[in-house]
């Protein structure tokens, strides 16, 4: 299988201009986009590394010059490749340049686009500072900031058929090499909020490894269910490092028709209907009617009072039962039937009576 | 004293014209009052026989017996002290002082009295409750590649505790299980606290209800316009009395001269008229208003002139000032909007304050809006606090149109299930926060609010450990606009500011720990968030729409809205009409974003969305369709354009049943074909999806088959072919089964078949079971294989209560 292969549009530098003994590994292009990523570089130690020392990261933007310089708090150097101590960062202390990009490090943390070198200082932690440095390593990198990770579809707040929908959404850009997506679906109860949901419910769909910007439905995954409300984010990630998340979205899967769920309307015995004036049918004709004899053929006929020129065809055959019978003659398909015009029905009941119902058709509403 | 109809009525209810027509009720309360307190007294005079004379003139007031049986309802049911402050009332009784609606609610409440309840014995018996809502428990495994948890165990349970009366909702969930990360990882529980206030109104309204007749309470049952009259009847009746002292002839002449409605529809001159006028008396004008002594005055003209200031007295006393024509349409509107607002969640808050025994918490619960505590989503649907998950407690509260909204919790984003095994992240994702909203009106409807957020960084979380401390702090400001038929209108502004700790600026030599609070109009346009929203819709042409506009400056940030934007100009539009009673109904949507991505030059990414979509209902049984859309992202700058990502998708969809062969049956296609390009790769979709299902007997069978297919070959899941059919019957007559067989193709990945087998059956009543099983045969599998795993099985069982 062929990998797809993301453009890269900016080059990655790493300069090698190494000092002493003491090593750093960092990825800009992950690393280097906030302040808080400077602290995940690794500082590798000398095999007789011994004693306390302080690290001091500048970074530089090429076009507007120094925009911010930290120092931490000391720190014991190991042997090794280290992470910097948990916590230490917490008290260390920042310097912002005077320009615009700093202006915008300084309120939100992130590194706008520009040339960077990141340059990164081992020294003794010695009282008053020193000069003497134990190592030092700059990484240059051409920044791009993220695009915001924008969902596609199923559109938010939409009402769809299909219940195993395949979930699209707009690629983080640029590209990072190694970065994927991770998607997760859990269902909405109903009042619930949607923070609480992606948090409380089971996910439906909990899936990583995704390389590219869409998801099919797992194919053996239970599927989605008629009228439930579901949830949906995206992740952007690298190795273990989260690099954005999705705005929060919904959907209802929704396939009936909502002509089928019409509300249930009472049957009124046609003796009542016959007595009364004219009565509103809604979509159908509706009415009960008793009989005594056995499974005969409704007898029935319709003329239009508005318009005595129309010609009623196609009338559906109707059964009796012995019994009470719940009569509904669907007639929203006739075109004879016109939203708003008066009808008379006439029925001709087993025991030989008849009936006569007027009543004016109204089409249903969607 | 003085009757208060409505004494607080709550802001839903409260319109200019209804405020006024208390208004004037109360200013001619002696008459309900008097009514009240007659029929009161009608109730012991069977054992008292003797009426306790008026003794404030034309004040009404209680027999001795009935007093004390008021007395003691009032300190058995409320207590010593409200006792004290109703007693001072009475006393007072002219008094137009807030003592006085105690002394006038619990008097409504007594005389509303249903025979011999005690709403405070009620209320102590059903103080204590707890109602079992409902548990899930379920496990799920899935064997997938890129399933973040192979195997989870889901635990779901629900309570209603009521301690005190007070009913508290209770949300346990638990999801744990084995991660694809660590084979001990567990998602650990969560679990929440709240309030429940519809339950809490409910259940004291029950009380009242029990307790009380409300239709007596509200004097519904009085018919002011008779009691008027006849307290008038009664007045003239006296003054004749009175009257019969003068001599005959004048008396009789004077006798019926003012009739009682007369007496409540005239004004003074028009009485004074009719005096005038009457030529049996033939009184002189001049002389009936002079300020000589009776003495000086002709006989006839000393009567009337007597007879006319007892009867202005009369007059002042029954309207006290006001016209009682006024009072008639007063008592009408009151009527009418107590029939709609008895029943109301507002109108029964009300009821609760005025009739129920109750402590402080309970009384401050009844202007609660939501009380919160525990993992919780902050916010309240306020735009300040969105997204927001936290550990914490949160309350609003709404009263008299007052809105206060209170928070304060932990967000830690790594304890989210989305981000299981990820260990940092770029960003900040740990806070602790306070956060406040208060303002007129409630959130959801028309207000205007202002609120504050301060966040600050924790170090403890499992991400980011190693996080620059900082304070952010957040001013905002909301307003909604009802523009009635024709929509709401929202505009948000918001500010931010951020303080780094130990930081300085430029050649500032001193480091500094700022509260951001303190500075936060630093860098204005840039951490500026303005936000512009109106949503209405057109009943006559069947049109929704939607236009908004928000900008957010390049260092704006608020960590109560998580994924909120930064550097973001976003503009958009959203129609939808339809026509011919929504037999056609057509969509358009456009959402335009600039994200700006330089602080010094013009770089931007430039996002285009639109859809256009649309549906026809062309029969009852077949609807069709369509939606064409596109999104492209560029990314803008000074040296280059630089192409991003296109999507064009074009869909066609069909719903259709009926018969086909005398079978029932449905079936839904969608035909689709997606353009997508994402550099370098260019891909062309075309999909085919259709699902059709027969009814047969009491049986269904399904088909489904889902086809896509890259024709440029550059896709790497471009070719996937699924094919699935299910028959689903019943066994044992009990448990309701499908099973199915299934096939799976995606070319050079993988290829499966297998079967799929679904159970669900009532267990016990109120307990139902689920059993869900898909298993598959590889036939071809590969190492890109992430997403098609060959076993996956969910087993789950739900107790509900309804």
């Amino acid at each position: 299988m062929r990998r797809l292969i993301y453009g890269i549009f900016v080059l990655l530098l790493l300069q090698g201009k190494v000092h002493a003994q003491v090593s750093f590994a960092f990825i800009p292009e992950v690393q280097g986009r906030t302040i808080d990523g400077l602290f995940q570089v690794r500082v590798g130690g000398p095999a007789s590394a011994n004693g306390m020392v302080v690290l001091n990261v500048t970074v530089t933007a090429r076009q507007a010059g120094t925009v911010v310089t930290i120092k931490t708090p000391p720190f014991s150097l190991r042997p090794g490749l280290n992470p910097l101590p948990p916590g230490l960062v917490s008290a260390a202390d920042i310097r912002f340049g005077n320009n615009k990009i700093a202006d915008v490090c300084r309120q939100s943390g992130y590194f706008t686009e520009a040339e960077y070198e990141y340059c990164f200082e081992i020294s003794p932690a010695v009282k008053g500072g020193s000069t003497d440095l134990m190592g030092e390593q700059c990484f240059d990198y051409m920044l791009q900031p993220f695009s915001p990770l924008i969902l596609a579809s199923p559109a938010d707040e939409d009402a769809i058929c299909d219940k195993r929908p395949t979930f699209f959404w707009q690629p983080l850009l640029p590209a990072v090499p190694g970065m994927q997506y991770r998607l997760i679906l859990t269902d909405v109860k109903p009042g619930q909020a949607r923070a609480e949901a992606l948090r409380y419910n089971m996910p439906l769909i909990n899936q990583q490894f995704i390389s590219m910007p869409m998801l099919f439905f797992p194919p053996a995954a239970k599927e989605l269910a008629e009228g439930k409300e579901y949830i949906w984010q995206v992740t952007a990630y690298r190795g273990d490092v989260l690099l954005s998340s999705s705005e929060v979205w919904t959907f209802r899967v929704q396939c009936k028709d909502s002509t089928e769920s019409r509300i249930p309307e009472s049957f009124r015995d046609i003796d009542d209907l016959a007595a009364g004036n004219f009565y509103l049918a809604t979509g159908s004709i509706r009415f009960a009617v008793k009989s005594i004899y056995g499974e005969t053929p409704l007898q029935y006929s319709i003329i239009c009072l508005t318009d005595p020129q129309q010609k009623i065809k196609k009338l559906p055959a109707i059964r009796l039962k012995s019994g009470n019978n719940h009569i509904s003659i669907d007639v929203s398909e006739n075109r004879a039937f016109i939203d708003g015009y008066y009808y008379q029905m006439t029925v001709k009941l087993p025991d030989g009576n008849i009936r006569q119902l007027r009543f004016m058709y109204k089409s249903e509403t969607i | 004293m003085q009757l208060q109809l409505y004494a607080q009525t709550p802001a839903a209810a409260q319109s200019g014209s209804i405020t006024a027509g208390r208004q004037q009720l109360m200013k001619t309360a002696p008459l309900l009052q008097h009514a009240v307190m007659d029929s009161l007294n009608a109730r012991t005079t069977a054992l008292h026989a003797v009426l306790a004379p008026d003794k404030k003139g034309a004040f009404p007031s209680l027999n001795e017996a009935t007093r004390l049986d008021f007395y003691t309802h009032v300190k058995q049911v409320y207590g010593e002290k409200q006792l004290q402050g109703v007693k001072k009332g009475y006393e007072l009784f002219n008094d137009k002082s807030r003592i006085n609606r105690y002394f006038d609610e619990k008097l409504r409440g007594f005389y509303a009295l249903k025979g011999n309840s005690n709403i405070r014995g009620l209320m102590k018996a059903g103080a204590y409750d707890n109602t079992f809502r409902g548990a899930t428990a379920a496990i799920t495994t899935d064997n997938a590649p890129g399933a973040l948890m192979p195997v989870a165990f889901t635990l779901h349970a629900e309570d209603n505790v009521v301690v005190g009366n007070i009913p508290v909702n209770i949300v346990y969930s638990n999801i744990s299980g084995r991660s694809s990360f660590d084979e001990n990882q567990l998602y650990g529980g969560l679990g929440k606290l709240s309030f429940d206030k519809e339950a809490y109104l409910e259940r004291m309204s029950g009380y009242v209800n029990k307790s009380f007749d409300l239709n007596k309470y509200f004097l519904q049952d009085i018919n002011v316009a008779a009691s008027f009259k006849s307290f008038a009847e009664k007045k003239m009746d006296g003054l004749r009395e009175e009257m019969k002292q003068l001599p005959a002839g004048y008396s009789s002449a004077l006798d019926n001269l003012v009739s009682a409605d007369q007496l409540i529809y005239l004004d003074s001159s028009q009485i004074k008229q009719l005096l005038l006028h009457n030529t049996s008396l033939n009184i002189d004008e001049r002389q009936l208003g002079s300020q000589a002594p009776d003495s000086l005055l002709s006989p006839q003209t000393a009567a009337a002139r007597t007879y006319l200031s007892k009867v202005l007295r009369l007059k002042a006393v029954l309207g006290e000032g006001m016209a009682a024509q006024q009072t008639m349409s007063a008592q009408k509107m009151v009527n009418e909007n107590i029939g709609g607002n008895l029943g109301s969640m507002a109108g029964k808050q009300q009821q609760i304050k005025a009739l129920a025994p109750m402590g402080f918490l309970q009384k401050l619960l009844l202007s609660a809006k939501s009380l919160q505590i525990g993992k919780i989503a902050g916010g309240d649907g306020s735009a300040m606090a969105k997204n927001l998950f936290m550990s914490g407690a949160q309350g609003s509260f709404l009263n008299n149109d007052k809105f206060l909204m209170l928070g304060l919790g932990n967000r830690n984003d790594a304890l989210d299930i989305k981000n299981m095994g990820l260990n940092s992240g770029v960003d900040p994702a740990s806070f602790s926060m306070q956060f406040l909203q208060m303002g007129k009106g409630d959130v959801s409807t028309a207000h205007s609010h202002a609120g504050i957020v301060n966040a600050s960084t924790r170090n403890k979380g499992e991400f980011n450990s190693q996080l620059l401390s900082r304070n952010i702090f957040v001013g905002a400001f909301s307003e909604r606009i009802d523009l009635g038929e024709y929509g709401t209108i929202a505009a948000e502004i918001a500010k931010s500011n951020t303080e780094f700790r130990n930081s300085a600026t430029g050649n500032d030599f001193a480091l500094a720990s700022k509260t951001a609070a303190f500075t936060l109009m630093n860098d204005f346009w840039q951490t500026l968030s303005v936000g512009l929203d109106y949503s209405g819709s057109i009943k006559a042409l069947d049109l929704t729409q939607r236009v908004y506009i928000n900008y957010s400056g390049l260092g704006y940030s608020n960590p109560a809205a998580p994924g909120s934007s930064r550097g973001t100009v976003r503009y958009g539009v959203n129609l939808r009409r339809s026509w011919n009673k929504r037999k056609v109904t057509i969509g358009f949507r456009a959402d335009m974003q600039d994200i700006r991505m330089s602080a010094i030059t013009d770089s931007r990414w430039k996002n285009r969305q639109f859809a256009v979509d649309a549906r026809v209902k062309v029969k009852k049984n077949l609807t069709l369709s369509s939606r064409l859309s596109q999104a492209t992202m560029k990314g803008i700058s000074q040296k280059y354009d630089q192409p991003g990502y296109l999507s064009r998708q074009l869909s066609v969809s069909s719903q259709y049943s009926g018969k086909i062969g005398g079978l029932p049956q449905t079936n839904n296609t969608t035909l689709g074909i997606q353009q997508m390009e994402l550099y370098p790769s260019r891909s062309l979709l075309v999909n085919l999806n259709t699902n059709q299902s027969f009814i047969i007997g009491t049986h269904v069978l399904t088909v489904s088959v889902l086809y896509n297919k890259d024709v440029k070959d550059q896709a790497l899941y471009g070719n996937l072919l699924t094919a699935e059919t299910g028959w689903s019957y019943m066994l044992l007559k009990r448990i309701a089964c499908t099973s199915g067989l299934t096939y799976l193709r995606n070319k050079g990945v993988v290829e499966q078949a297998g079967i799929r087998q679904t159970m669900g059956a009532e267990l016990l009543p109120r307990l139902n079971m689920n059993v869900y099983v898909d298993c598959r045969k590889h036939l071809v599998n590969t190492a890109q294989n992430y997403l098609f795993g060959n076993f996956s099985t969910q087993l789950s069982l739900h107790y509900l209560l309804n």
